[in-house]
C-alpha cells in the first residue's frame, strides 16, 4: 500500500476555485453593461455582508452544536466602533486613495478585535448554559449592547450615527466575503474546528477525549464574534449611517434564519440562505405588503419539508480544498434540493422499467 | 510506582451513598475487572476515575499527581482514557476523524499555523492521518475509515470507541461493558481484541463486564462490588470461590447451587 | 411612599398581564419542548378580536374577552397542527426557525390585510374606570378589575393542570411523551389542548394590555411576547408557578426601572434575565436536567 492517501480516494478538482473570480468579475460586468442597477447592486452588496454574519453564527451553531442567537450585538459593535474610527479618528488623515482604504481597513480589523473581546466577555459566563437557555441569554447580551449603544452619548444615542463615509464597495465586500470562507475553512479544518465538531456530537465524548470543551467553546464563539464583526464594519460604511435598532432582535433572528433555511452545519449553505433570502423579499417588492408573508411562508414550507435546508451539508468544492465530498458524508448531507434531485431520479429509473 | 491509585473514594447522591470507600492500586499492564450487579456503582467508580463526577471524599492519584478537582480533560492528558456504557461516538463525523480528534493532545500547532496552513500544520496533519489509519488497522476498522461513525453496525462502533480512547495515547484504558449487546461469538472477537490491545500497547486496563465468562478469561485481578461497597477481591479463581461473591450473585439460600 | 405602593400596583398590574403570556410559554415549552415564537402573537390577535367584537356586537367585555380567548385559542391549535406537528421528530432548532416562521408569517398577514393594517387602532374603552382613594393612593375600578381576573384565569389554569383529568395528561406528557402514549393518553390532543390554553390565556392578555395601552398595533405581539417570554425564562422555563411568579416580578421591576429612567426600563428585563440566567441557570423555580453518564 505504500504511502497512505487518507479521504483523497477520488480526484482533486479545483474548478470550483475558478467559481470565486467568475462571480466577482460576472456581477462587475453585469451592472457595468446596467443590466444589475444601482439598486440591486447595492442589495446584492448588503445580502453579501448577511452572508458574512450567517457564516459566523454557522460556526457557533453548525459547527459547535451551541445555540447562538445575538449575533447582532457583535455586528453593531463592529459597526459604531469601525464607525467612529473612519468618522472620528481617522477622517483627517484619509488624504489619497490608499491612505483612506488602509486606514478603512485598520478600522474595521478594530470594528472586529472590538466585538472579539465583547464576544469574550460575554462568552465566558454565557458558555456554560446549554441550548435554549444559552440562546436566550445571548440574546439577552445582544439587547443590553443595544440599549447601551442608546445610552451612549458619544454613540449618537437612539439617533445614532450619520454622515459615515461610503467606504464599503462591492470589491472590498467580496474580498472580504472570499477572506471569511478561507479564515472559517482554515479554522474548521483544524484541531479547532474538529474539537468544535466534537463538542457538537458529544460534549462528554469530547472533554474525555482531552479537549477543553469551555475553552474550545469560547474560541469559537469568540472567532465568531470578530468574523460579525468585521460584517458589521461593512455594514456601517454601506448604509452610511446607523442606529441601534438596525441591530435589534430581529436583525438576529434574521441572520438565523439565513442559516437554518440555507442548511445548518455548511458556511456555503449559510451564504446561499443569506443572499437567497435578502434577494427573496425584494423580488416580492411587488407585492407590496403581502412580500413578507409570501417571504414567512417560503421558510415555513422549507422547515417543513427538509429540516436540514434548502442546500443540506453541502460545502463549495473550494471549502473541502477540492476534494471530492465521500458517499457517506454525501448521503448524510442531502438538502431540499439534493431531495429533490434523487427524487427526479428515482422518477427517471421507474420510467425506464 | 503507582500508575493509578484511588483511595477511599465515597460519592453521595442526595444522601444516597453510590460508592463507599473504594480503594484502587493499578500496577503497570494489569487488566484489572470491576463486576458486580446492577445499580452496584461500577460506572460511578469510573466516572469518578475519568473525572466526571467528583467524589464527595477520597483522592484520585495518576502517576504523582493528585487529581482532585480537576475536569475530566485532565485526567486524560495525564493518561486515563475511556469508553461509555452506551455509546458515546462523534456520530455524524467520518470514522477517521473520530479518532484524528482524540489525538488532540499530540498537536503542536498553535492557531495562526491553522489558519494559514503553514507547512508545521499540514505536516502535522498528515501525521495524524496516517497513525490514525494505522490504528483503525488494529481494529479491522481501515475499510471504514470514511463512514460516518454512526453509520457503522454495533460491533464496529464498539470496536471504534475503543480505538478512539487509544488515539489519546493513555497509560490507562478504561472500558465500560464492551461487551453489552454482544453475541458470543462477538464476545469471542473481543476477548482477542483485547489480548491484542494488551500485546500492542504498553498500556493496563480497568474493565467493567457483565459476561463472567469473559471476565474470569482475561483479568489478572478482580473487584467485586455490591451496593457501592467492594465485598472481593482477588485473582479470578479466588473471587469465583469467595461465599460473598456468591451470595451477591446468586442469593443466600442457595450456597449449594454453586 | 404613596408613590412607592402606585408604582407597585401599577407593576402587579403590569406582571399579571405577563404572566398570562408567560403561562403559554411555559406550558408549550413543558410539553413539547419548544420555545414558541408565535406564542406573542396569539396576544396580538387576541387584541384584535376584541376590538372587532366590540366594533361588531358592542361594547361588552365579557363577550370580547371570551371572544379573544377562544379565537385565538383555535388559532393556537391550528398553529400547532400545521406548522409544528410535523416537526415533532425534527431537530429541536429546525422547529424554532419554523415557530419564527410562523411568527413573522402571521404579524406580516395581519399587516397586509386590509381591515387591520399597519396603521394603529384606537382599542375601545371597555369598561368604564373608576378612581379609588386609599389615603394618599388612588387605584382604578379596573386595575382591579384587571388583577383579579387575572388571577382568577392563572387559578383556573393551576385548578385544570393539577385536578383534572386533562391536566394529568399533560403533566405525564411533559414528562415523558412515548411513555405516556404507551398508557394510552392521546398526546396529540394532549398537546392541542396545551395549546389551546396557552393561546387563550394570551389572548386574554391581550385584551387586558388593550385596556392599559389603548394603542393596538400588530407588533404588539412581539413586543410584548418578549417581556413575557423573559419572565418565563427568569421563573423558570417549564415550571407554571414559574412563570407567575416571573411575570409579577419583571412587571414591578420594570414600572421600577422605568421611573428611573427610560432606557433603564427598556434594558431592565435583559438585565435580570442575565443575572438570573448565570445564578440560577434553570431560574426561579425551574429544575436543571442533568445528563446522565
Amino acid at each position: 500500500m505504500g504511502k497512505l492517501k487518507i479521504g483523497q480516494k477520488g480526484k482533486k478538482s479545483y474548478v470550483s476555485y475558478l467559481m470565486i473570480p467568475a462571480v466577482f468579475f460576472g456581477v462587475v460586468l453585469l451592472h457595468q453593461a446596467g443590466i444589475i442597477n444601482a439598486y440591486w447592486y447595492q442589495i446584492i452588496q448588503l445580502a453579501s455582508i448577511n452572508a458574512i454574519v450567517a457564516m459566523s453564527l454557522n460556526l457557533v451553531n453548525g459547527m459547535t452544536g451551541q445555540f447562538s442567537l445575538g449575533q447582532a450585538g457583535f455586528m453593531s459593535v463592529g459597526a459604531y466602533t469601525a464607525a467612529m474610527m473612519t468618522k472620528l479618528v481617522f477622517s483627517g488623515y484619509m488624504g489619497n486613495i490608499f491612505a483612506t482604504y488602509g486606514l478603512f481597513l485598520v478600522s474595521l480589523i478594530l470594528g472586529a478585535v472590538m466585538a472579539a473581546i465583547i464576544g469574550l466577555l460575554i462568552g465566558i459566563p454565557s458558555l456554560r448554559l446549554k441550548g435554549d437557555y444559552l440562546a436566550i441569554i445571548t440574546l439577552g447580551f445582544s439587547e443590553i449592547i443595544r440599549v447601551l449603544w442608546r445610552v451612549f452619548p458619544w454613540a449618537g444615542k437612539a439617533k445614532g450615527l450619520n454622515g459615515i463615509q461610503n467606504l464599503s464597495n462591492f470589491s472590498i465586500i467580496f474580498i472580504s466575503v472570499i477572506f471569511v470562507m478561507i479564515l472559517l475553512r482554515n479554522f474548521t479544518n483544524s484541531k479547532y474546528g474538529r474539537g468544535c465538531m466534537a463538542i457538537r456530537e458529544n460534549e462528554l465524548a469530547a472533554e474525555t477525549m482531552g479537549i477543553d470543551t469551555t475553552k474550545a467553546k469560547i474560541k469559537s464563539f469568540v472567532f465568531a464574534a470578530f468574523i460579525a464583526g468585521l460584517g458589521g464594519g461593512l455594514y456601517a460604511h454601506l448604509m452610511m449611517f446607523i442606529n441601534p435598532e438596525m441591530f435589534n432582535q430581529i436583525k438576529s433572528t434574521d441572520m438565523l434564519m439565513y442559516l437554518y433555511a440555507g442548511g445548518v452545519g455548511s458556511y456555503s449553505s449559510a451564504l446561499l440562505g443569506a443572499l437567497i433570502f435578502t434577494f427573496l423579499p425584494e423580488f416580492l417588492r411587488f407585492m407590496g405588503e403581502w412580500r413578507l408573508v409570501i417571504f414567512a411562508l417560503v421558510l415555513i414550507l422549507i422547515m417543513l419539508n427538509r429540516p436540514k435546508g434548502i442546500f443540506g451539508k453541502h460545502e463549495f468544492g473550494f471549502m473541502r480544498f477540492g476534494q471530492p465530498e465521500s458517499i457517506h458524508q454525501k448521503a448524510d448531507n442531502g438538502g431540499l434540493l439534493s431531495g429533490l434531485a434523487q427524487k427526479l431520479r428515482q422518477k427517471k429509473t421507474a420510467e425506464k422499467a | 510506582m503507582t500508575l493509578l491509585k484511588a483511595e477511599n473514594l465515597s460519592i453521595e447522591f442526595g444522601g444516597l451513598k453510590a460508592v463507599q470507600n473504594f480503594n484502587l492500586d493499578l500496577k503497570e499492564r494489569e487488566l484489572l475487572a470491576i463486576i458486580g450487579p446492577n445499580g452496584a456503582g461500577k460506572t460511578t467508580i469510573f466516572n469518578m476515575l475519568t473525572g466526571i463526577y467528583r467524589p464527595t471524599h477520597g483522592t484520585v492519584t495518576i502517576g504523582d499527581t493528585v487529581m482532585n478537582g480537576m475536569r475530566s480533560n485532565k485526567f486524560t492528558e495525564h493518561g486515563i482514557a475511556r469508553t461509555f456504557q452506551n455509546i458515546r461516538l462523534f456520530g455524524s463525523v467520518s470514522v477517521l476523524d473520530n479518532i484524528v480528534i482524540a489525538m488532540e493532545l499530540q498537536v503542536k500547532y498553535k492557531l495562526a499555523d491553522a489558519l494559514l496552513r503553514t507547512k508545521r500544520f499540514r505536516r502535522q496533519e498528515e501525521d495524524f492521518r496516517n497513525q490514525a489509519m494505522e490504528l483503525l488497522k488494529v481494529f479491522h476498522l481501515e475499510d471504514k475509515a470514511e463512514y460516518l461513525a454512526k453509520n457503522l453496525p454495533y460491533g464496529e462502533q464498539r470496536r471504534l470507541e475503543i480505538a478512539r480512547a487509544l488515539a489519546t495515547n493513555p497509560k490507562i484504558l478504561c472500558l465500560d461493558e464492551p461487551a453489552a449487546g454482544m453475541n458470543p461469538s462477538e464476545v469471542e472477537d473481543l476477548v482477542q481484541l483485547i489480548g491484542e490491545i494488551r500485546k500492542r500497547f504498553d498500556i493496563s486496563i480497568i474493565l467493567i463486564e457483565h459476561h463472567m465468562n469473559m471476565v474470569m478469561a482475561i483479568a489478572d485481578r478482580i473487584k467485586v462490588i455490591e451496593f457501592g461497597v467492594t465485598i472481593a477481591e482477588g485473582r479470578p479463581e479466588e473471587v469465583q470461590n469467595d461465599p460473598k461473591v456468591i451470595e451477591a450473585y446468586l442469593g443466600k439460600e442457595e450456597d449449594d447451587v454453586c | 411612599m404613596s408613590q412607592f405602593f402606585q408604582l407597585l400596583i401599577y407593576g402587579i398590574q403590569i406582571g399579571a398581564v405577563y404572566a398570562l403570556v408567560a403561562l403559554g410559554y411555559t406550558m408549550v415549552y413543558g410539553i413539547v419542548d419548544l420555545i414558541n415564537f408565535a406564542h406573542g402573537d396569539f396576544l396580538m390577535l387576541g387584541a384584535y378580536t376584541a376590538f372587532f367584537t366590540c366594533m361588531f356586537m358592542g361594547n361588552h367585555f365579557i363577550i370580547c374577552l371570551l371572544m379573544s380567548m377562544l379565537v385565538a385559542g383555535v388559532i393556537g391549535i391550528i398553529t400547532d397542527r400545521i406548522a409544528y406537528k410535523p416537526m415533532r421528530n425534527q431537530p429541536k432548532l429546525s422547529a424554532l426557525i419554523t415557530a419564527l416562521g410562523v411568527s413573522t408569517f402571521i404579524q406580516n398577514f395581519c399587516r397586509a390585510l386590509p381591515f387591520i393594517g399597519p396603521i394603529p387602532k384606537a382599542f375601545p374603552t371597555l369598561i368604564e374606570s373608576k378612581n379609588i382613594a386609599i389615603g394618599d393612593i388612588t387605584i382604578t375600578t379596573t386595575q382591579i378589575l384587571l388583577i383579579v381576573l387575572a388571577l382568577a384565569l392563572m387559578l383556573g389554569l393551576n385548578f385544570i393542570v393539577n385536578r383534572t383529568k386533562v391536566g394529568r395528561g399533560m403533566r405525564s406528557v411533559s414528562m415523558d411523551r412515548d411513555a405516556s402514549a404507551l398508557m394510552g393518553i392521546n398526546i396529540n390532543r394532549t398537546i392541542a389542548i396545551t395549546f389551546f390554553i396557552g393561546a387563550a390565556l394570551a389572548g386574554a392578555g391581550g385584551v387586558f394590555y388593550g385596556i392599559m395601552y389603548p394603542a393596538l398595533e400588530v407588533s404588539i405581539g412581539s413586543f410584548l411576547g418578549n417581556k413575557a417570554f423573559i419572565a418565563a425564562v427568569v421563573g423558570g422555563i417549564g415550571s407554571i408557578k414559574g412563570a407567575m411568579w416571573g411575570g409579577m416580578i419583571m412587571g414591578v421591576i420594570e414600572v421600577f426601572a422605568t421611573n428611573i429612567n427610560a432606557d433603564l426600563g427598556f434594558g431592565v428585563a435583559y438585565l435580570v434575565l442575565i443575572i438570573i440566567l448565570l445564578f440560577k441557570p434553570a431560574g426561579l423555580f425551574g429544575k436543571l436536567v442533568t445528563e446522565k453518564v
